[in-house]
């Protein structure tokens, strides 16, 4: 009886301590496989992302194109014909009024210009056409033209080998970071840099303004969270520095696929 | 209220774990007072509940009740089993109720509760035909302890497809699943299989299973902690 009842004691424990083990195993394993499907939904949830901001810009770069398309083919052509109608009625009236009318058509020569390269701007296609840092000079032209900041410019590789939507959206991370400086940074020197070393594409932009809250402003949702945003679907790295009335510097760095 | 009440209860239920070990009291009055503070943090933040845990808080509610009872009855007729036949058709009806509404069963709804009928229907029968209310329902026991251990795999394997950002210990189903995964494993065993076998089951057991019982309901106290702080959050 003794015998029996101890068997049945080292029964219990062997089978305990084996049901404890097989439990043991298993809730390690459990937990190894769950953090598995957490990694693999992460990486799902980060390429949806990705493909719907890519949607997201493809959206707007075709908008972009369709009033680009808009200002060349219909306000281009009406401020032609406005100039057209303005020479032929010129030609008609007294020297004395004639004066303004001469006026007017060298503002309205100065307004297709200006459309000209508005549209030329919007409009992605022409980086495929006139190439990355063309399309960039005549911006930076552009811009020093206003005379409300001088920006200079720097590039070593006269060809960015970049993919052609890369490169578009490069760009346009580009035009936002001036459309800031414009618009908020109160800033009269702009220094950008583009720069290629071995497969390491760099663009340095940096601006004397008043600086601003990094986090602030990408909480509020402005044209920075669109920079982040745009620079994860082409996957380049992103450095902001930014103080109140220290300016801003900007550095983005993207790893050309190899050949 | 929940958290500073959760955080009070575990520092609780540690102090008085250490307080029965040290001085040696029996586990039984320990399994008892930890469920009823269990009971209390449970009707204290019932509102906070959502509607999936509110079984499990009612699971919490009964066992202390079933369990009080039993500890009566066994003072009064030298036995508690008669107590545990009513009690585990009872508790297969309380996890059935739970896992119904968590385990994403679609439309199979309807022959989950054909199941759950089954499964009481079995108990009831085993207790009038087959073990008399003065024997342990042991083979109700292995019933029960099946039921939640599949439905604990099933809700494991349904985490494993549909894995959520969260970090698996702020997750109630975990805690849940892997306490009932335990202690229904042991139970299934112990009160189940071996006492088929032999009806003289080693105090070893008996401690063991008492211990397991105050580790699951510390974890499902846990659960509907968490449960209560998912709902705030959604």
């Amino acid at each position: 009886m003794i015998l029996s009842a101890k068997t049945d004691i080292l029964i219990t424990i062997i089978t305990g301590t084996l049901l404890f083990g097989l439990l043991t195993v298993f809730i390690i394993y459990f937990i190894l496989l769950y953090r598995k499907s957490q990694t693999k939904l992460h990486f799902e949830r980060e390429r949806r992302k990705r493909e719907l901001l890519q949607a997201e810009v493809e959206i707007k770069e075709q908008t972009l194109v369709n009033v680009s398309r808009e200002i060349h083919d219909n306000l281009g052509q009406a401020a032609a014909l406005v100039k057209i109608n303005l020479n032929l009625i010129s030609q008609n009236i007294p020297e004395a009024d004639r004066e303004k009318i001469n006026e007017s058509t060298e503002l309205m020569k100065k307004l297709i210009g200006d459309m000209r390269s508005l549209s030329q701007s919007l409009n992605g296609d022409n980086i495929r056409r006139k190439g990355f840092i063309a399309t960039l000079q005549s911006d930076v032209d552009r811009i020093n033209k206003t005379g409300y900041v001088d920006v200079q410019f720097e590039h070593s590789p006269e060809r960015v080998s970049l993919e052609a939507d890369q490169l578009i959206i490069l760009y346009r991370i580009i035009q936002e970071l001036f459309t800031n400086t414009l618009k908020y940074a109160k800033a009269t020197t702009v220094h950008l840099s583009i720069t290629e070393k071995e497969s390491l594409l760099t663009v340095h932009y940096t601006d004397d303004g008043i600086g601003f809250d990094y986090q602030a402003a990408l909480n509020k949702g402005s044209g920075l969270s669109n920079i982040k945003d745009r620079c994860a679907i082409i996957g380049a790295k992103l450095y902001f520095e930014s103080q109140l009335n220290e300016g801003v510097t900007v550095k983005i760095t993207l790893e050309k696929p190899q050949t | 209220m929940p958290r500073y009440s959760f955080f009070l209860t575990s520092i609780f239920t540690i102090v008085i774990c250490l307080w029965f070990l040290i001085t040696g009291k029996p586990i039984l009055y320990l399994h008892l007072t930890l469920l009823y503070a269990y009971s209390f943090f449970v009707i204290i933040s019932i509102n906070r509940i959502p509607k999936s845990y509110l079984n499990l808080a009612l699971i919490i509610l009964f066992v202390s009740l079933s369990e009080m009872t039993s500890y009566i009855t066994s003072m009064l007729f030298k036995t508690n089993h008669p107590v545990y036949h009513f009690t585990v058709p009872l508790l297969i009806l309380g996890y059935g109720l739970f896992f119904r509404s968590n385990l994403n069963l679609r439309n199979r709804k309807g022959l989950f509760d054909l199941l759950i009928f089954g499964l009481i229907i079995a108990s009831f029968l085993n207790s009038l035909f087959i073990q008399e209310t003065t024997v342990a329902p042991s083979y109700a026991f292995i019933i029960l302890s099946f039921f939640v251990v599949t439905c604990s795999l099933i809700q494991l394997k349904n985490m494993i497809h549909q894995p959520v950002s969260q970090r698996l210990s702020r997750q109630a189903i975990f805690w849940f699943s892997i306490g009932s995964l335990i202690f229904y494993s042991v139970n299934f065993a112990s009160f189940g299989l071996h006492a088929v076998i032999s009806s003289d089951l080693p105090n070893i057991v008996y401690n063991l299973v008492m211990w397991l019982n105050i580790l699951l309901y510390f974890v499902y106290f846990i659960s509907i902690y968490l449960s209560t702080q998912h709902f705030k959050s959604k």
